[in-house]
């Protein structure tokens, strides 16, 4: 579905990703997790081409995009939550859906795009007509989200999903990405809380220095020796 | 009764300001630019408007509709070919080349128009409503509302269509509106393009109120800085609301203190403001945005 070969990324002089084979198989939820400055944020920035020059392939569904602008990325299925939201705070939050929906193709199924993403998150429905910038960080995270499936996703990039929620958002979050993975959805995230980041993954990867290190099966890769090593230094 | 004279021919000028400084404020939410060239496109404007007038007998308020999508055209090119190579680099390259770009178009003008104060004597220029002792002059009257009708356009626009909320996004999170699909150049281009246009519209409807010179754009450049920075950098209702205030400190202090003195009132004003309130009226601190 989704795969990097050989990904190099720099900013200027600064190499910040080294060498990275990842791949994300359809239906999956894959997690990639490491501390703070591995290179997570980085990885998003690579995969969506934006802020970072990039080197290596990137296939998306057996197409090559490595040279694609951000926005026919988007266009072709590849949509990104960024960190920290980054909703647009005083546009209300049906605006801020309809940007999501910015693209032509999802422009034609604005409709369908609303009434899927208002029945599984009825909440923003209610909050139609506030200002983004006005709901609480969990509530926000919920439109960052609405605001992503509405552009019609192949593949969902979330970058850092969980930082700063509270822990009942956190499960609550968990549990819609698991929903979505039914109704077919690919789910590409960094977290870097791997607890509740594998817990939910079918895959993981460890991000160490723009390196990856270790990969497995979400929940071995939890409890294996290398994680602990990059989290606990031992 | 005074006060009530002085307060709408404020406000009637102030409606003109308001538009220029809605451009200007446009382009600096979106590109975060200051755009020295702002005024000088105004000139440009007016300059296009009086030959219109002078060799096709063109009415200016009909020139309108030529002068409009010449100037959003230039605008475009402008971004194209000049802007968009500085914003890449920095703050200050942008300043500069803003600022060479109006001292270019300053002295092109003068080449080719020579240094002549020139103006329009179409019917409507001296015309005149009276009601009781107030006195409105028509072509402020016209320019006003035409203000207020191609204002209510770009509102619309904005909040209305896809493109309009591209801009707005990304005057608000530029990253985040890229990862929406928004292509930025385009969108970058299309908002230098709008302001340019919106200068061009005050343009050919100041043609028949003032005479046009080649360095005519400074002055008016003064006028919407102190406007936009009064309502907020960035945004359009502060330019609003900005510019009828100073329309009307402007005219009032014409009259009291002499038309000559009336920009130690604005600048006055304007120092003030940024003691005061540096952030304007309607203004939040704007991230610095890179490219």
């Amino acid at each position: 579905m989704l795969s990097i070969e050989k990904g190099y990324g720099r900013y200027g002089e600064l190499t910040v990703l080294h060498d990275i084979h990842l791949s994300v198989s359809r239906g999956s939820i894959v997690s990639v997790v490491g501390t703070n400055g591995a290179g997570k944020s980085s990885l998003m920035k690579f995969l969506m081409g934006v802020e970072i020059e990039t080197e290596g392939r990137i296939w998306l569904e057996g197409e090559e995009i490595s040279r694609w602008p951000t926005h026919q990325r988007v266009a072709a299925g590849m949509v990104m939550v960024p960190e920290g939201r980054r909703l647009f705070p005083e546009m209300s939050v049906r605006e801020n859906l309809e940007m999501g929906s910015y693209t032509p193709r999802a422009r034609k199924r604005r409709k369908q795009g609303f009434d899927f993403v208002y029945s599984l998150l009825p909440k923003l429905k209610e909050r139609e007509k506030q200002p983004a910038g006005s709901l609480s960080g969990g509530e926000q995270q919920m439109v960052a989200l609405g605001r992503a499936l509405i552009a019609q996703p192949q593949v969902l990039l979330l970058d850092e999903p969980f930082l700063g929620l509270a822990p009942i958002m956190v499960r609550q979050v968990t549990r819609f990405l698991q929903e979505l993975r039914e109704q077919g959805l690919t789910i590409l995230m960094v977290e870097q809380n791997a607890t509740f980041s594998l817990r939910c993954s079918d895959w993981g990867y460890v991000l160490v220095s723009g390196r990856i290190v270790s990969d497995g099966q979400g929940k071995d890769l939890l409890h294996s020796r290398d994680l602990r090593k990059v989290y606990l230094g031992v | 009764m005074i006060f009530l004279q002085l307060l709408i021919s404020g406000i009637l000028i102030g409606g003109v300001y308001a538009l220029i400084s809605l451009g200007l404020t446009l382009i600096f939410g979106v590109m975060r630019i200051v755009n020295f060239v702002h005024g000088d496109m105004l000139m440009v404007a007016m300059y296009f408007s009086y030959w219109f007038y002078t060799l096709y007998s063109v009415d200016n308020y009909i020139g309108l509709f030529l002068v409009v999508p010449a100037l959003g055209l230039l605008g475009a090119l402008m971004y194209r070919f000049v802007i968009r190579h500085a914003i890449r680099r920095s703050h200050e390259a942008s300043i500069l080349v803003t600022i060479g770009l109006s001292i270019v178009i300053q002295n092109a003008a003068l080449l080719l128009w020579s240094a002549d104060y020139r103006s329009i004597h179409n019917e409507w220029a001296t015309r005149s409503l009276q009601w009781g002792d107030l006195r409105i002059s028509s072509p402020l009257l016209i320019a006003f509302i035409v203000a207020l009708v191609v204002t209510g356009i770009l509102f619309a626009f904005l909040h209305r269509t896809y493109l309009g909320k591209a801009i707005r996004a990304a005057s608000m999170d530029r990253f985040a509106a890229v990862l929406m699909g928004v292509h930025p150049q385009r969108i970058f281009t299309l908002s230098f393009a709008i302001g340019i246009a919106l200068v061009g519209v005050a343009g050919a409807l100041l043609s028949s109120v003032f005479a046009v010179h080649p360095t005519l754009g400074t002055q008016f450049l003064l006028v919407s800085f102190v406007v936009v920075v009064l309502g907020g950098l960035g945004s359009l209702r502060g330019a609003i609301l900005g510019g009828l205030l100073i329309g009307v400190v402007e005219t009032t202090s014409a009259y009291f203190i002499g038309s000559s003195m009336k920009q130690l009132v604005y600048l006055l004003l304007f120092i003030v403001i940024l003691i005061v309130k540096p952030a304007g009226l309607f203004g939040k601190r704007i991230p610095e945005v890179n490219q």
